[in-house]
């Protein structure tokens, strides 16, 4: 099992690379992704899919929101809660 | 929502709040919710459709909540206190009937109390059939929704909406001649179907949320956010219930006052006064300058928005005075720099459920399906769609379809221009001036092309519409 360090770096990269399309771009783990926009509404579904993918981890629809998570530190959070 | 509904509302939060007895302070909170949807319903023209509508809401809580909860808590002693109250409040404004108390009855109308008997034996009918039906079983929700959705599409479409009136009327007894498409006006019912739709769907994806009845009812029947929301989620809603005492009552009441206030100015002083003004068939008709033309187009733009963030504010407001706090609707959309920020602004909760229910499932299957399509074509079509069904919402008609078009269409071209311009990064200008003025002159635009969409919004008529945007330009 990765450690939540591991689970933020994988993370962010897969974001910058896939989502943003700017691998050089880097996230910071308390850095707002959904509320401040970073990540649009078409790019959040995408981010589900890619969790569920490297983890097998599902992230249902209804949590697609910032009340959910809004950090890589939440998102990797949520991961390691569900079991990856 | 008129000033002596809001006296009245203001007056029994306050009491709510201040009772020392939190069950007792709980179970007011139910009871009053309960019976102000009755007093908020209008009177129709079809004879007892004001008891019945709120009657059929309170029924169906009951038995949604019944299809979505565990079925061994149905015999918990909260549970059935909580349906005995709801029956009672119902046979209870039902025997108003058979009393003379003058201007309630008017307000209520029941019917002969055979026909409300009927009515509750239907009710308890269905609530055993679900009891004895396994809490696996999915089907029962799948029917709620739809028939939700169904009843949604009859009240908003006036061709279905007259006939159901008309058939209204038959079984009344009532002239079927006289029937017309807007007298089943159902207060509170989109709200109600978006909250249980909420509930139902997350069931069905595996959540519980194990709310008793009695919260249930109070959560999908809020007294303050009955009519135009916010639309809360439940497990939001639950934690408001829990924690509503943890700050001092004299913390809630000032915010909460703060609220109320700032909507009573927003409404009924800046949007009553601008609606004199205000865009309407009638002055686009009338009216001939084009500068005048302009004034009319911005007043509409501020006083929807005053209007329906004042609304939103006494919403708020009102549930803080009891300790609740509902989400935020509005958050200075004016002032968005493009379109996709301007909706996540704009009525925030009605645009976080079409997103959750429909945007984000859609565009997961379009997705995750085996032939795949491409990216530009799914942005346009979920963003297109998602912007015509939050139209259609308004009404069922050709105005509120391109009204959708028009948002739906901007957010796909401002998408596009968002992704060509990636291709050319630039560095923010040195002069402070230049991001400022580019910040100014985006804020211009985005008002502008939504001040231009509601035109569409605010003129049923199609040819006024167009009328409108040609003398905008300087036709006549």
């Amino acid at each position: 099992m990765k450690s939540k360090e591991e689970l933020i770096s994988e993370l962010g990269q897969k974001i910058s690379a896939e989502i943003l399309k700017q691998p050089e771009v880097e996230i910071g783990a308390d850095e707002a992704l959904i509320s401040s926009g970073l990540i649009d509404s078409f790019s959040l579904v995408d981010l589900a899919l890619i969790v569920e993918h490297l983890y097998g981890v599902r992230i249902e629809d209804y949590e697609l929101n910032a009340e959910t998570f809004d950090t890589l530190d939440q998102l990797a959070g949520m991961v390691i809660e569900r079991g990856a | 929502m008129t000033l002596i509904h809001i006296a009245v509302f203001i007056g029994f939060a306050i009491l709510i709040r201040l009772l020392r007895n939190q069950i007792a302070s709980a179970w007011l909170m139910f009871l009053s919710s309960l019976i102000f949807i009755f007093w908020l319903q209008p009177v129709s023209s079809i004879r007892s459709l004001e008891f019945w509508l709120p009657s059929i809401l309170i029924t169906l809580t009951v038995l949604i909540w019944g299809i979505t909860s565990a079925r061994e808590v149905f015999t918990e002693k909260d549970n059935r206190l909580a349906g005995w109250l709801a029956l009672a409040v119902i046979l209870g404004l039902s025997g108003l009937r058979y009393l003379n108390l003058g201007f309630l009855v008017e307000l209520v109308n029941p019917p002969v109390i055979w026909q409300v008997i009927i009515l509750i034996l239907i009710a308890g009918s269905l609530l055993w059939l679900v009891q004895r039906s396994s809490s696996e079983n999915k089907t029962p929700a799948s029917i709620a929704v739809i028939g939700l959705i169904v009843v949604f599409v009859i009240l908003k479409y006036p061709p279905a909406a007259l006939k159901a009136s008309q058939i209204l009327r038959i079984i009344n007894g009532q002239s079927p001649k006289l029937a017309n498409s807007t007298e089943i006006a159902w207060v509170g019912y989109s709200y109600f179907a978006f909250r249980l739709i909420h509930v139902l769907r997350e069931w069905q994806q595996g959540r519980k949320f194990n709310a008793n009845l009695r919260d249930f009812m109070v959560y999908v029947l809020f007294f303050p956010a009955f009519i135009a929301g916010p639309i809360d989620r439940l497990d939001h809603f639950q934690k408001q219930l829990e924690q509503r005492n943890a700050q001092p009552a004299s913390e809630d009441f000032l915010e909460g006052g703060r609220r109320i206030a700032h909507g009573l100015f927003y409404k009924f002083i800046l949007a009553d006064s601008l609606a004199l003004l205000a865009l309407n068939p009638l002055s686009a008709q009338q009216v001939r300058s084009t500068g005048w033309m302009w004034v009319l187009v911005y007043t509409y733009a501020f006083r929807l928005y005053f209007d329906f963030s004042g609304y939103t504010d006494l919403a708020i407001g009102i549930s803080r005075l009891m300790g609740i706090q509902l989400p935020e609707n509005f958050k200075q959309p004016y002032l968005a720099e493009n379109l996709t920020v301007f909706w996540n602004r704009w009525h925030i909760t009605l645009t976080q459920w079409f997103r959750t229910y429909y945007f984000n499932p859609v565009t997961r299957y379009l997705r995750t399906r085996k032939q795949p399509i491409s990216t530009v074509w799914m942005i346009f079509f979920t963003q297109v769609s998602t912007m015509v069904l939050i139209a259609l919402w308004h009404g069922i008609s050709l105005n509120f379809v391109l009204w959708g078009l028009w948002n739906g269409l901007g957010m796909f071209a401002h998408n596009r221009w968002t992704e060509w311009r990636k291709q050319y990064p630039a560095e923010p200008s040195k002069y402070v001036w230049v991001v400022r003025a580019q910040k100014y002159i985006s804020i211009f635009m985005t008002f502008n092309f939504i001040a231009l969409g509601w035109v569409w919004f605010a003129l049923p008529d199609i040819n006024s519409a167009l009328l409108v945007f040609s003398k905008l330009t300087g036709g006549v």
